[in-house]
């Protein structure tokens, strides 16, 4: 007979086997009860007794995803937020509310913005406190009410307009960001661009406050900053109202700013991050267009203006120069127009309304299919050129008096 | 038919297997190939809980776990500067089970580090790099092979580090690099071959991706296999050796009759006679099946039950992504390194490059120093060892805490106000000073005993004390600028954007 394996050997591998089988459920169960479940499942009761003509069974489920490409962004909060989108839930609590600036979508359509770009938090989170992003480690919070009544608890300060000047910044105000728009003031009336370069120029004085807001928490001196809130928005502001106390020796000077004028401009200063990286389509007021001299800016107004604004309109000028009012075609393919009454009838023996109800040729093609025109234009064309014809000819009759009075 | 099947199977699952002899026993080894690489017996003293603690197993099974959930790990990770913390956010809170695999990967891979340095405490203070007198195995060699070991296990933590591409990531790396860099001549060059380039980015993630997930694991496993290969050529675990001790001193058994060698047409006629093994007998050994076995099973289990369990309750920490532009105060090495970063402080010279070289040096040629065989296998090899051990380490708290102390009340550019040449400072600093000092312990204590084991035990054990001392220091007492912070100081509060 051999030893027998003891007893407490196979309990030892029983105990092993249970607690695998223990962590192994605590996992299963962990994983599977995300909170983002328990908000789809009200979803569907919220969407019941508000939406009378909606079939549950419908609804989004599973996690939900706005990827926005451009702007390198993955937002996640429409998982929870699933009516943001909806009419009808505007009563409804978090986070089944409908948006409360549905008309806000209309500029900046969710699928293109996401959530995050505008609100701040972290939109790879699928819980509540992660991707509100009060977390350790996570740097753009969401920019809620909670997070701006540390500041103000009476009025807190829109801190979400920091995230909307990213993008607006080159505007002079911007409607819905009263904040912003009346620190963008204060930077035209104080003279700020005296000592600093903002967006590009301004004066040396000061340090250049172009990218300020992409200054990270660890490169400001907070040692003089006497406050229980240790945070880059709160030693703006204490830095506005007096920047000697947390500067000591600057020159900068006190503007004497009520609380909310410093939280703005601090909102301000923290919104001026560096946009290399952002699409210029997302930049409002930034004009995409070649430079012009003056003197040619100037000629793309006056051509723009007066009599001969209808065929700058009506692309007739890509072809044909109408010289009766100083417009000259960049291509000059075709004869003048401020000739045409002769042309045309020397040419197709018409008149210029016949041929213009009736054309022949190339102008027959153009008419039907590039430059449609409806009769009260063409009757407009016909009264411009007819103008146009007899500015040239009373020229012309003015030269030729003018070379009979020098003979 | 299909319910019979089903009964069978049911059978096979409930039923035990107990071998009824010794010969069903050992078969039960050779018919498994996952099993042949086990002996038939196993010394009862080997199998000991107090042997071994199991480390070893523990650290191999540690190992397996790392190998898988690494493997998944790579079916989600990017190694992309773009795109590598996002797929790590990804993991973290989207992928089913992701923060499961990250946190277990994360825990096992400190664990492991932990195990290795653990495992060779043991194997130091049992003496069982000793090759013993009756067989002259070759424990020694498989001793070097062990530092190898650690050394792989370290580069293989200090690659996976950089992956997840955040702040403690890219900054850990940094200063670990940073100490590569104090190595005269060399040390810029290897540290850009490290990094392939002067800075971290794009060809260092790379760098550490293949490293951290090919070559590494490649090189782990095959030393880890020829390792394990010599514990089994060299006749087990070493304290095997007080069995054959005893075996030389009992008196022979009766010859038996065998066939064993008849297959070999050796001896003529079908029988031969030949002593019993000496070694391992019916008294002091049990057959490998199921005795080792189900200690194998039952640490694999608590092992996997526990990584898994720590993985529930402590997350896998994800700082804000890497930024080259902004430096976290305070910036660490991972946490092994923390007691040389300590040291680096006081001399990148010393701390960075002469002491891990003597150390690492040090640890090879342990077994070829100290040749006596006495005691292998026993913990502290006898009572004045014990002694001896804890001598060491009331020494090595002592020397460890003065020169922490010097360090930080009477820093050496305090002493000498006047001298600005660095390579004094490199010469003349408390890392010095503990090198020295424990050196002179181990010529002392040789002199005084004229035993080198002694002096090895007294020396490795301050050394132990010396690693955990500086590594705490260096881990929880080093705040902002490195400064010094007891446990019930808090550290600045860290400013925020908003």
């Amino acid at each position: 007979m051999i030893k027998k394996i003891s007893q407490r050997e196979i309990l030892l591998v029983l105990i092993g086997a249970v607690l695998i089988l223990a962590v192994a459920v605590a996992a299963i169960v962990f994983d599977s009860e995300p909170e983002w479940k328990y908000y789809q499942s009200e979803f569907r009761a919220v969407v019941a007794e508000n939406i009378a003509d909606i079939d549950p069974a419908t609804l989004p489920s599973g996690i939900q995803q706005i990827w926005v490409e451009k702007l390198d962004r993955v937002d996640r909060c429409t998982t929870c937020h699933l009516g943001i989108g909806w009419k009808g839930l505007e009563n409804v609590e978090q986070p089944w509310t409908t948006h409360p600036m549905p008309e806000i979508f209309g500029d900046h359509p969710i699928e293109e913005f996401g959530c995050t770009v505008c609100h701040g938090g972290q939109g790879f989170a699928l819980t509540e406190n992660d991707a509100h992003g009060f977390v350790e480690h996570w740097e753009e919070p969401l920019l809620s009410d909670i997070a701006a009544s540390e500041y103000d608890p009476r009025k807190p300060p829109p801190l979400y307009e920091i995230q909307c000047n990213y993008c607006h910044r080159y505007e002079r105000s911007t409607e819905g960001m009263p904040y912003i728009n009346n620190a963008k003031e204060f930077v035209r009336t104080k003279g700020c661009k005296i000592c600093h370069v903002i967006n590009g120029d301004g004066g040396k004085m000061g340090p250049n406050l172009t990218h300020e807001g992409d200054k990270h928490a660890e490169g400001f001196d907070f040692s003089n900053l006497v406050s229980d809130q240790l945070t880059v928005f709160n030693w703006h502001i204490k830095h506005f109202q007096s920047p000697p106390t947390i500067v000591p020796g600057s020159i900068m000077p006190e503007m004497n700013f009520q609380s909310h004028e410093a939280q703005a401009l601090a909102m301000l200063v923290m919104s001026w991050r560096n946009d290399e990286d952002l699409p210029r389509a997302y930049l409002p007021g930034v004009e995409l267009k070649d430079e012009l001299t003056p003197e040619e800016i100037e000629r793309d107004r006056r051509i723009r203006e007066g009599d001969g604004a209808f065929f700058v309109e009506h692309s007739c000028f890509v072809c044909h120069s109408v010289k009766a009012y100083d417009l000259f075609s960049p291509t000059d393919k075709g004869p003048d127009l401020s000739l045409a009454p002769d042309d045309v009838r020397a040419r197709f023996n018409k008149t210029v309304e016949e041929f213009l109800f009736d054309p022949t040729g190339t102008m027959k093609i153009i008419l039907e299919s590039q430059i449609v025109l409806s009769d009260e234009e063409k009757w407009e064309a016909v009264e411009k050129i007819m103008k146009a014809y007899d500015i040239v000819k009373n020229r012309a009759a003015e030269k030729a008096a003018d070379t009979e009075g020098g003979s | 038919m299909k319910f019979l099947n089903i009964t069978t199977l049911w059978q096979k699952l409930v039923s035990p297997w107990r071998p009824e002899s010794n010969r069903e026993a050992g078969s039960g080894i050779v018919a498994n190939f996952l099993l042949h690489w086990f002996p038939n017996r196993i010394s009862v003293r080997s199998l000991a809980f107090s042997a071994s603690f199991y480390l070893g197993t523990i650290t191999f099974v540690i190992l397996l776990a790392l190998t898988v959930t690494g493997v998944v790990l790579m079916f989600l990770y990017v190694p992309s500067v773009e795109r590598a913390y996002w797929s790590i956010k990804d993991l973290d809170h989207a992928v089913s089970f992701g923060w499961l695999l990250r946190r277990l990967h994360r825990i096992s891979a400190h664990l492991m580090v932990a195990l290795v340095f653990l495992h060779m405490f043991r194997v130091f203070l049992t003496g069982s790099y000793k090759a013993g007198e009756i067989v002259r195995s070759a424990r020694p060699f498989n001793w070097v092979l062990g530092v190898t070991l650690l050394v792989l296990t370290l580069l293989l933590s200090f690659t996976g580090y950089l992956l997840p591409w955040d702040q403690l990531a890219f900054w850990a790396i940094t200063v670990g690099t940073n100490i590569a860099a104090a190595v005269p001549v060399v040390g810029e060059k290897t540290r850009q071959f490290l990094l392939g380039g002067t800075v971290i980015g794009q060809p260092t993630l790379i760098r550490f991706y293949v490293l951290h997930c090919a070559l590494l694991p490649l090189a782990l496993f095959a030393v880890a296999a020829w390792h394990m290969w010599r514990i089994r050529k060299d006749g087990g675990l070493a304290i095997v050796e007080q069995d054959r001790q005893e075996a030389l001193v009992r008196k022979p058994a009766e010859p038996k009759k065998s066939k064993t060698y008849s297959v070999l047409g050796i001896a003529s006629g079908t029988t031969v006679q030949v002593n019993d093994p000496t070694t391992l007998n019916e008294d002091n050994s049990v057959p490998s099946t199921p005795f080792l076995t189900i200690r194998i099973l039952v640490v694999s289990l608590l092992t996997l039950a526990i990584s898994i369990g720590l993985s529930l309750v402590v997350r896998a920490p994800l700082e804000a992504a890497a930024n080259p532009e902004v430096t976290p105060n305070p910036a660490k090495a991972p946490w092994y390194f923390l007691g040389l970063q300590e040291m680096v402080g006081y001399s990148a010279l010393m701390g960075g490059v002469i002491i891990p070289t003597v150390v690492v040096l040090g640890l090879m040629l342990i077994p070829f120093l100290d040749r006596e065989q006495k005691g292998i296998g026993i913990w502290f090899t006898d009572g004045p060892g014990r002694r001896w051990a804890a001598f060491g380490v009331l020494y090595g708290l002592v020397t460890t805490c003065g020169c922490l102390a010097i360090a930080l009340l009477a820093p050496m550019r305090d002493i000498f106000p006047t001298i600005e040449s660095q390579f004094f400072f490199d010469l003349v600093n408390p890392a010095t000073f503990l090198l020295l000092l424990f050196a002179g312990m181990y010529f002392l204590v040789l002199k005084k005993t004229s035993s080198t084991r002694y002096a090895a035990i007294a020396t490795f054990c301050a050394f132990i004390v010396a690693f955990v001392l500086l590594t705490y220091t260096g881990t929880a007492l080093r705040g902002p600028n490195w400064d010094f912070f007891w446990p019930w100081q808090a550290w600045p509060s860290h400013p925020m954007a908003l």
